[in-house]
C-alpha cells in the first residue's frame, strides 16, 4: 500500500494536476455560487476536456469542481438567500439572517472552514476505511432506505420554525408534487395531464430556485430595503476563534453525518446538511436560538454538505456504484480513463485510487484558499443596488433553469414555484419541510413499495432486519417526543 | 376598392407561395450538395454525462473532422427520451437537426405514453451506432450458476429480479421472456438506474437482476456470477457465459441500442451522406478505442438494416408494453 500511497501523493501533486485542480475549484465556485448552474453540470462540461488527460489530472479537475460547486452553493444563499444548489437549501436556515445582522463576512469563514473540515474528514475517512464503509452501503437494501428517509422527514419538525401544522402543511404540498410523473413501479402517469413534460416529474432543482431565488426577490420588491442595507453594509464583523472552537463537536458530528449519508447512495448532499442541523438544534439548550442567524447551524450545514462529497466516492471507488449524480457522470469519467470501478480497482490501479483520493485532499485545501479570499471579496455584493442586483438574479434563475435540460417548461416549472414560494411565505409556511419531502419522498415511496414487493405484501419486512429495526424504532420515538412536545406546547397556550 | 384589395392580397399572396416554393426547392438543391454548409445539431435525449452524451461526443468529434462542420451535442433529457424525441421530430428536416437517440426514447415510450410520435412514421433512421447487450445475474453465494437453475427455482418458489427501471428496456426484454416460458413465478423490482440494481443484489436484497454487460462484468467472479448473456454470439471478454440463444431461448431484444435518427423528410441524399461518415468514424481506430475504453460496444447498421430493425423491435415492444400496462 505504501508504494501506491507515495506514487498517488506524487500523481496528485505533479504541477499539471495542481493547475487542473485549481481551474477545477474556481470554476466550480462559479458553477456553485450562480442559482441554477449546478455541480453536476459543471462537471458534466469538464469531462469532455479530460478524455485526454491522465487519470489523475482529470481527476483532479473534476473532483475540484465537484468540492468548489458544493461549497460555493451556500454563498448565495448567506448572501442574498437564494441557494446556488440543492446542497445550499439548508443553509437558508440560517445565513440570510447573519447576513441581515451584518455578518455576512462572519457567516462566509464559517463556511469555508466547516466545508473545509467536512471535506477532508470525509477523505480521511475514505483513504482509511473505504472498503469497509462500502459494507454499510451494501446492507442498506429497499426497507433500510425505507426507513432512512422516514427518519429524514422528521426533520420537518425541527425546520418548521414557530408552527408544526405550518410546517406539516409544507411537508404536505411537497409530498403531493412528489408523486407527479411516472409511477416508479409500474410506468403509470400520475397528475401528468397529458403533458409529456411532467412524465419524470418535477425537476427538482428549478422548483428550488423558484421556491427560494423568486420568492425572495418578490419578497424584497415590497420594498423597506433602505433600513436593511445600512446594516448590511457593516459587514466587516469576522469569525472570532472562540466561536470555532465552541463548534469543534458540532462540526465533527456533522461531518459524520455527511459521509455517512454520501455512503448511502441515493441521498446527497441536501439531505446530509438538513439532518446535521436538526441533530445541532435537538442537542442544544436553548432551541430559540435557531432560525434568526446562528453561526453554530451554518457550520453543521456546510460540514455536512462538503462531508458528502468523500462519501459519495466510497461506494463509487469500491463498488463502481454512484451514490448521487455527480457520481454517476464520474463514473463515465473513469471508464473513459479505462478504469473499471469496482473491488478490483484497489488492486489493478491503486496508484490511481490514491492519487485520486490526494486530489480530493488538494481540492480542499484550494477551497480553503480561495474560499478565504472571496469571503473578504463576495459581500461586497451587497453593495450593489437592490434594484440592479435583484434583476440580475431574476436573469440568472431563469438562464439556470433553462440550462439544466435545456428546457423552456423547466423555465415555467421555476416560475411558478417562484410563486407559489411567494404566496405560502405570505401565509406564514416555511419552505424548507416542502423541499425536504420533495426529495425524500420519492426514496420513501419507491423503497417501500419495493419492499413490500420482496416481501409479496408482508408488512414484517421492516421489523425483521436489524438495520431497519432500529431506524423506525429512532423515528417512532422522534416522533412520539415531537407529538408530545406540541401537546404540552398547546396545552400551556390554552 | 374592395375588389381591388383582394386582388392586391391574392397577388402578394401567390408571390409569396412562389418564392417559398421557390427558397425551398432551391435550398434543397443546395444542401443535397454542399450539404453541411453550416453547423449540425445532434440532440440526445438524455442528460450530459451518461453514455448517449458520450457516444455524441466521440461521434461528432469524428463527423466534425470528416464533414468539415461542426457538430453541436444539445442535451434534452426528460419525458422519458420524449422532449428530446418531440424536439426533433418538429425541427426543420434539412439534415440540420439530428438525434443520437436509443430503444427506450424511440420504441418504448411513445408506446407507454401519448407523447405524439411514432418512431416509424415520424423519424428517418441513418445509422445504428452501438448495442449493449444485458446479462442475467446473480450472488455468487446464491449458489446458482446456470440460467436453468434459477429457471428452476422459479418454478418452485418467488424469483425477484431487478433491473435499471419500471418499463425501460431491460424489463420489456425479461418480462417478454418470462411470460413466455409460462411457469415462471418472477417478480419485477424495478430500480432507479442499473447500479442501483446491482448493489442490491450485491446486498442479498434481490435474487437476481438483468443489467447492461459492462454494469456487471466489474462483478463477475467477485460476488456476482453471470449466467447468461442477450447477444447471438458470446463476447470476446465473457468467453464461458453463454447466450439465450444457444441455450435455446429466443429473446425480443438483444441489448440497448443507440442510433441516430432524423425528421422524417430528411432528404435521402443527406441521410446516406450522414450515414457513411457515421459509418467512416465506426471504422476510425481512435473512434474504436474510446467506445472501447468506455465499455459501449460499437454494433453499425446502415440506414436500411436500422429502419427495418426499428419496425421489427417497435412492433414486438408495443406488444409488451401494452400488456404490462394492463
Amino acid at each position: 500500500m505504501s508504494n501506491e500511497f507515495l506514487a498517488g501523493l506524487l500523481f496528485a501533486l505533479a504541477p499539471a494536476a495542481i493547475l487542473a485542480n485549481l481551474l477545477g475549484v474556481g470554476l466550480g465556485i462559479v458553477f456553485g455560487a450562480l442559482p441554477g448552474l449546478t455541480a453536476t453540470m459543471g462537471v458534466a462540461l469538464v469531462i469532455p476536456l479530460t478524455f485526454g488527460l491522465d487519470p489523475v489530472v482529470g481527476f483532479s479537475a473534476l473532483l475540484g469542481v465537484y468540492v468548489g460547486a458544493v461549497y460555493a452553493g451556500s454563498i448565495t444563499a448567506i448572501l442574498v438567500g437564494t441557494p446556488g444548489t440543492a446542497a445550499a437549501a439548508a443553509t437558508l436556515l440560517e445565513g440570510p439572517a447573519l447576513t441581515k445582522m451584518g455578518q455576512a463576512k462572519k457567516a462566509l469563514t464559517m463556511t469555508t472552514i466547516a466545508s473545509t473540515i467536512g471535506g477532508l474528514f470525509s477523505c480521511v475517512a475514505l483513504i482509511f476505511i473505504a472498503p469497509q464503509l462500502a459494507k454499510v452501503a451494501l446492507s442498506f437494501g429497499p426497507p433500510e432506505y425505507f426507513a432512512l428517509a422516514l427518519f429524514g422527514i422528521s426533520i420537518v419538525a425541527g425546520v418548521s420554525g414557530n408552527s408544526l401544522l405550518k410546517g406539516v402543511i409544507a411537508g404536505l404540498i411537497g409530498l403531493f408534487i412528489a408523486v407527479i410523473g411516472m409511477d416508479p413501479i409500474t410506468g403509470t402517469n400520475r397528475y401528468t395531464f397529458g403533458n409529456a413534460n411532467l412524465l419524470n416529474g418535477i425537476n427538482v432543482v428549478p422548483a428550488l430556485v423558484g421556491l427560494f431565488a423568486i420568492s425572495e426577490v418578490l419578497t424584497r420588491l415590497e420594498g423597506k430595503t433602505d433600513e436593511l442595507r445600512s446594516k448590511i453594509g457593516n459587514s466587516s464583523i469576522g469569525l472570532k476563534a472562540s466561536e470555532l472552537k465552541r463548534n469543534w463537536f458540532n462540526l465533527l458530528r456533522s461531518s459524520v453525518i455527511g459521509t455517512f449519508v454520501g455512503i448511502i447512495p441515493a441521498t446527497g448532499s441536501g439531505v446530509a446538511s438538513f439532518v446535521a442541523y436538526n441533530e445541532l438544534k435537538r442537542a442544544s439548550k436553548d432551541k430559540s436560538k435557531f432560525g434568526k442567524g446562528n453561526i453554530d447551524g451554518i457550520a453543521a450545514t456546510e460540514s455536512a454538505n462538503n462531508a458528502v462529497t468523500g462519501g459519495a466516492l466510497v461506494p463509487l471507488l469500491t463498488l463502481g456504484i454512484p451514490g448521487d449524480v455527480i457520481t454517476a457522470v464520474m463514473l463515465g469519467a473513469l471508464m473513459i480513463q479505462g478504469l473499471t470501478p469496482g473491488p478490483m480497482l484497489f488492486t489493478t490501479n491503486g496508484d490511481v485510487v490514491y492519487g485520486i483520493f490526494m486530489a480530493l485532499i488538494v481540492a480542499n485545501i484550494f477551497m480553503l484558499v480561495l474560499g478565504l479570499g472571496a469571503s473578504k471579496i463576495f459581500p461586497k455584493i451587497l453593495k450593489i443596488p437592490e434594484q440592479i442586483l435583484m434583476p440580475a438574479i431574476v436573469v440568472l434563475c431563469v438562464l439556470g433553469s433553462y440550462s439544466i435540460a435545456n428546457s423552456t417548461f423547466d423555465v415555467l416549472v421555476m416560475l411558478a414555484f417562484g410563486l407559489l414560494g411567494y404566496g405560502l411565505l405570505k401565509v406564514g409556511i416555511p419552505l424548507a419541510p416542502m423541499l425536504l419531502s420533495l426529495i425524500l419522498a420519492p426514496i420513501i415511496e419507491t423503497n417501500f413499495r419495493r419492499s413490500m414487493l420482496l416481501s409479496q405484501n408482508d408488512f414484517s419486512i421492516f421489523v425483521t432486519r436489524p438495520v431497519s429495526v432500529v431506524i423506525l424504532a429512532v423515528t417512532i420515538t422522534i416522533f412520539a417526543v415531537i407529538l408530545v412536545n406540541e401537546w404540552k406546547k398547546r396545552k400551556a397556550h390554552v | 376598392m374592395k375588389v381591388l384589395t383582394s386582388l392586391k392580397v391574392l397577388a402578394v399572396g401567390v408571390l409569396v407561395m412562389g418564392m417559398a416554393a421557390c427558397s425551398k426547392s432551391g435550398s434543397e438543391a443546395e444542401s443535397a450538395d454542399s450539404y453541411p454548409s453550416r453547423a449540425i445539431s445532434l440532440t440526445i435525449p438524455y442528460a450530459a454525462g451518461g453514455s448517449a452524451d458520450l457516444q455524441a461526443r466521440i461521434i461528432s468529434d469524428f463527423v466534425d473532422k470528416d464533414l468539415g462542420e461542426t457538430v453541436n451535442v444539445i442535451s434534452k433529457p426528460g419525458g422519458a427520451g420524449s422532449t428530446g424525441m418531440t424536439a426533433v421530430k418538429s425541427a426543420k428536416p434539412d439534415g440540420y437537426n439530428i438525434i443520437l437517440t436509443a430503444v427506450g426514447p424511440s420504441t418504448l415510450t411513445p408506446n407507454a405514453n401519448n407523447v405524439g410520435y411514432d418512431v416509424t412514421t415520424d423519424f428517418k433512421q441513418v445509422s445504428q451506432i452501438s448495442e449493449a447487450p444485458y446479462g442475467i445475474v446473480v450472488n455468487s453465494g446464491s449458489g446458482i450458476s446456470t440460467l436453468e437453475e434459477l429457471l428452476d427455482m422459479a418454478r418452485e418458489k418467488k424469483v425477484t429480479y431487478g433491473t435499471t427501471g419500471a418499463g425501460l428496456h431491460q424489463h420489456v426484454v425479461t418480462a417478454a421472456f418470462v411470460k413466455s416460458q409460462g411457469d415462471l413465478d418472477m417478480e419485477h423490482i424495478p430500480f432507479e438506474g442499473g447500479a442501483e440494481a446491482v448493489t442490491a443484489l450485491l446486498g442479498n436484497h434481490i435474487n437476481a437482476s438483468v443489467n447492461t454487460i459492462s454494469e456487471v462484468i466489474p462483478h463477475a467472479g467477485n460476488g456476482l456470477t453471470i449466467l447468461a448473456v442477450t447477444s447471438d454470439e458470446r463476447l470476446e471478454e465473457l468467453p464461458d457465459i453463454p447466450t439465450f440463444k444457444e441455450l435455446g431461448y429466443e429473446l425480443i431484444g438483444k441489448g440497448a441500442w443507440f442510433g441516430i435518427m432524423a425528421p422524417k423528410d430528411t432528404p435521402d441524399e443527406i441521410v446516406s451522406k450522414l450515414d457513411d461518415s457515421i459509418k467512416k468514424a465506426l471504422e476510425d481506430p481512435a473512434v474504436i478505442e474510446q467506445f472501447k475504453k468506455a465499455g459501449i460496444p460499437i454494433a453499425y447498421l446502415n440506414a436500411e438494416e436500422f429502419t427495418q430493425k426499428v419496425i421489427d423491435e417497435n412492433e414486438k415492444n408495443k406488444e409488451v408494453v401494452t400488456s404490462l400496462n394492463n
